[in-house]
């Protein structure tokens, strides 16, 4: 390393470098992801402890409130949402910055139609069958699984509109914007996963 | 990135065997589950790196007869100065604090985040630092 | 390697290109801006160094008030509940705002430095996760000041004790939000400093030359990101609990041993987290100041992998005494996990055995580690054993034990580290007596503290206790207990004066390795470094590129013996004679 140079901004803007280098944020976005994982482990710790000293039954009875054919529904359209996510991300990696704009905002849609379905879920299970945060330990552990994922797409959702406001802030399509792409790409994959576990695991599985 | 890959590969082997092994024995499922995931845990960083480690050059880093020389180029941005990280934090602790002493202070805490989020993001968009 | 796109804005403290500097008066605003809105990982490491040593001071305080309580039969200084409160916060604060953000600061410090990188690889990221350690820290601690006092069930909050009937304060709320933030932090810093270790290292520098810290740094990340996610989400449980009447926790759901399930699944690789860097520490120290390499460097990685793989595997043994654990398990797990942590006892002896030792301040405080800490590790031993552990557990014995494991390890590792880096961190040099006094009463102090309560403990005293009576024969123990607590209390105080006094008179450090025989990197740049680190970069060909860069013949005889022939790196280098062992060019001689 010779001297820390102090070059003006313009100098970026070559959408790949010299050397082909591991992308930083991409790798530190895998790792932080990760450690998600272990968030959702406790969480699926939560519930499987408590449904093993509930017992079947009391878990069975308590199930039988989910309305499976709408959340299967929901679901389809958040795996449905990672595959448009993903063509976004081809579209970036092309440069292609009009057709990552269309394909985002349709997974942001998407995402907004799964969150909007499972608040309608919420308050129907809440109106109609009494079941709660603090109504008993399913309610509980139904909630704060699926409450936490919802508020992992919130933060997906609030990713896409940045990503899309960078994409309309910059004077071209760079680089670092595919990156930010990429890495939502990586964080939308890794929630939708998330939820099938959860999905299989609350819904299927019961 | 190989040899890192490796490491964590060995981490979730050994960590699936020991998940295994407990699962099966002990039967209590918070221990087993957490095992489990911190298999996948592993698993995942390791292949990533397995996986990203052929479709990057061999950088310099992992080269044992590599000269000062072969790493110019452009390393990465690296901020110089930020006032985001802390209206970030400050808005972020107050929305924790609001979990304690009522939901009111996130009409505090959302604007200090959203202001937060917008300069992190856009920071180098604008002004005098725009570099994009 | 270049650094492009860096705005002229970043100049300042660059020491390459600086703008006006030359007439640069000091004004105290800008300095503070500079230190809030700062994206270098070596003004953040100082800032994590310096909150970190603040509330172990608090946490030391709070420490000597509940000694002074327990010196004498009788309740005189403190009620129950403060008592209380004051075990809570003291072991809170030593392990999540003291041991675990110190080892953020020596990492942010050091390990840049020691790969060659300009920089950690997301410095706002970096600035973000020490103030969400701050203000988290501050949260939690702040629950002293309301009505009822801060948490009051002890460190690890054990269901049902911390719901909403058992401790309905709102310092409970207060330290689990405040510990659920500040852990967030923790990830990020993990996060960072993995992509850091991984895609930043310089030319040369392949994972098997890094130096120890460095590898240790890597593996507790690791640790951190398998650990504190696990402790964020069972927190947000608990509060989910106590505020909105969930029942995650509840008794009548087995909700007490999942805590502990969950608690621990954090808390054991969290006694590696605060244990591995310092462990890095020392193995940095001992090298120098024997004036060999490391004995068995891949060994002593083998060993640190395999502490970090077991030590996610052995939780449960605290919980032996539920009763509803694995016994054969984790006791084998733990037996098991004693091995390589006595192999790196081999590696840090076998590195001092027939060296040319010197005992500096670093080495002296290395030397009390490692009587400290071996020690803890032994009745470690005795404490994997179900049988000993029903009888001792939750007594004096563990308290023992688990301070001379930890404090043993962070704080004289932390002395040790303060005083070998100092320099390189400030450009001047502590003082030898000052640090070599503050040694000694420190030594002294801790084991007249600790070393009694085994005995305490193996008589019966429980742990956690406000009190205890006359008549059960723990006076004389306790008082000599507390004598010991207010002489290592008092030995603080010539750190402070030393680190005042080197501010203000020390000796300024004009070379690159004011120790002479420094061997990892960040001994090939100059005291403090410039703002991105290096001005020039030493060819790497070994773990010792700093030794290589100031001692070739040295090196190069070193390798000729290795491997039986000249090494290509050092061509035209004469390796040198046993008889005449040359100088270093123009370095410092050393005590040698």
């Amino acid at each position: 390393m010779s001297v820390v140079a102090t070059a003006t901004a313009t100098e970026t803007g070559h959408a790949h470098g010299a050397v082909n280098r591991p992308n930083l944020v991409s790798v530190g976005t895998i790792v932080w992801l990760s450690s998600e994982l272990m968030f959702f482990a406790a969480l699926f710790a939560m519930y499987f402890t408590l449904r093993s000293v509930k017992g079947s039954e009391f878990w069975t009875e308590k199930a039988s409130a989910l309305n499976v054919p709408f959340s299967s529904v929901n679901t389809t359209i958040l795996v449905l949402s990672s595959l448009t996510c993903q063509l976004g991300v081809f579209a970036a990696e092309r440069g292609d910055v009009k057709k990552l704009r269309s394909w985002f905002t349709i997974t942001f849609v998407m995402g907004a139609i799964f969150i909007g379905g499972q608040i309608f879920e919420y308050t129907e299970l809440v109106k109609k069958d009494g079941l709660s945060l603090s109504s008993d330990p399913y309610g509980t552990v139904f909630y704060l699984t699926t409450g936490f994922h919802g508020l992992h797409v919130t933060g997906g959702l609030i990713a896409f509109l940045l990503v899309l406001g960078r994409t309309y802030a910059a004077k071209r399509f760079t680089h670092e914007q595919a990156t930010a792409a990429i890495v939502v790409s990586y964080y939308w994959h890794f929630v939708d996963v998330v939820w099938i576990g959860l999905f299989a695991t609350i819904y299927l599985i019961k | 990135m190989k040899e890192q890959g490796k490491i964590f590969i060995g981490f979730a082997v050994f960590i699936l065997a020991m998940a295994i092994t407990y699962g099966l024995w002990s039967k209590e499922p918070a221990g087993t589950t957490a095992l489990f995931l911190a298999f996948s845990l592993c698993a995942f960083i390791g292949y990533y790196l397995a996986f990203t480690a052929k479709r990057v050059d061999a950088g310099p880093g992992d080269n044992p007869e590599a000269e000062v020389a072969d790493d110019a180029g452009d390393v990465g941005f690296f901020a110089p100065h930020s006032w985001q990280p802390l209206s970030l934090a400050v808005g972020g602790a107050l929305a924790f604090l609001g979990v304690i002493f009522g939901w009111w202070l996130l009409y505090w805490s959302i604007p200090v985040i959203l202001i937060g989020l917008y300069g992190w993001v856009f920071e180098f968009y604008r002004g005098e630092n725009q570099n994009q | 390697m270049t650094i492009l796109n860096e705005p002229a804005a970043a100049g300042g403290g660059a020491g390459a290109v600086t703008a006006g500097g030359a007439t640069r008066t000091r004004k105290p605003g800008s300095t503070i801006i500079k230190w809030l809105t700062t994206t270098d990982h070596k003004t953040i490491g100082t800032m994590y160094l310096g909150t970190s040593f603040a509330f172990f001071l608090i946490g030391g305080i709070l420490a000597l008030v509940m000694r002074a309580e327990l010196a004498r039969p009788g309740t005189q200084i403190l009620s129950n509940e403060q008592f209380n409160q004051a075990f809570t916060m003291h072991g809170t604060i030593m392990l999540l705002m003291f041991a675990t953000p110190l080892f953020a600061g020596f990492a942010n410090w050091i390990m840049p430095l020691q790969i060659g990188a300009p920089d950690v690889a997301f410095p706002r990221l970096n600035m973000f996760a020490y103030w969400l350690y701050l203000f988290g820290s501050i949260i939690a601690v702040a629950g002293f000041i309301t009505p009822q006092g801060a948490a009051d069930f002890g460190w690890f909050a054990y269901s049902p004790l911390s719901d909403a009937v058992r401790s309905p304060g709102i310092g409970a709320d207060m330290w689990i939000m405040g510990l659920a933030f500040s852990g967030f932090g923790t990830i990020l810093g993990a996060v960072n400093f993995i992509t850091t270790i991984i895609c930043m290292r310089a030319p040369g520098m392949t994972m098997f030359r890094m130096s120890i810290f460095v590898w240790n740094v890597l593996l507790t990340a690791v640790l951190v990101l398998l650990a504190f996610p696990v402790l964020a989400a069972a927190l947000f449980a608990l509060e989910a609990d106590r505020k909105f009447g969930a029942h995650v926790f509840d008794p009548a759901n087995g909700g007490a041993m999942l805590w502990q399930h969950l608690f621990w699944f954090f808390g054991h690789p969290e006694v590696y987290i605060i244990a591995l860097p310092f462990f890095g520490i020392v193995s940095e120290i001992i090298p120098v100041f024997s004036r060999k390499p490391m004995f068995g460097y891949s060994g002593l990685i083998a060993a640190t992998i395999a502490i970090a793989g077991l030590s996610v595997t052995v939780w449960a043994h605290h919980m032996y005494v539920t009763g509803q654990v694995l016994l054969p398990f984790f006791s084998f797990m733990t037996f098991l996990i004693a091995v390589p942590t006595g192999v790196k006892f081999f590696n840090w002896v076998g590195t001092m055995w027939k060296g040319s030792l010197s005992f500096e301040t670093p080495m002296l405080w290395t030397v009390g580690f490692l009587v400290t800490f071996l020690f803890g590790g032994l009745t470690g031993v005795l404490l994997a054993s179900p049988p000993i552990d029903f009888h001792v557990s939750d007594s004096y014995f563990v308290v023992a034990h688990f301070h001379y494991v930890v404090f043993g390890t962070v704080v004289f590792a932390m002395f040790a580290g303060f005083h070998f880096w100092w320099p390189k961190m400030t450009g001047k040099m502590l003082d030898e007596t000052l640090g070599k006094i503050c040694f000694w009463t420190l030594f002294i102090g801790f084991h007249a503290t600790f070393l009694v309560q085994h005995w305490l403990g193996a008589e019966g005293m429980p742990r956690r206790y406000a009190d205890y009576l006359a008549s059960d024969g723990f006076t004389t123990l306790n008082t000599v207990s507390t004598i010991g607590s207010f002489l290592l209390g008092l030995s603080i105080l010539p750190f402070l004066y030393n680190v005042w006094k080197t501010a203000k008179y020390g000796e300024k450090v004009d070379v690159d390795d004011p120790w002479g025989y420094g061997r990892s990197l960040e001994w090939a740049t100059s005291c403090p470094p410039p703002r991105h680190n290096f001005l020039t970069l030493p060819r790497i060909r070994s773990e010792s590129p700093a030794f290589d860069l100031h001692y070739p013949e040295i090196a190069a005889l070193d390798y000729l013996e290795n491997h039986g022939e000249h090494a290509k790196h050092f061509a035209g280098v004469t390796p040198a004679q046993y008889d005449r062992p040359p100088l270093g060019k123009g370095k410092k001689e050393g005590d040698a």
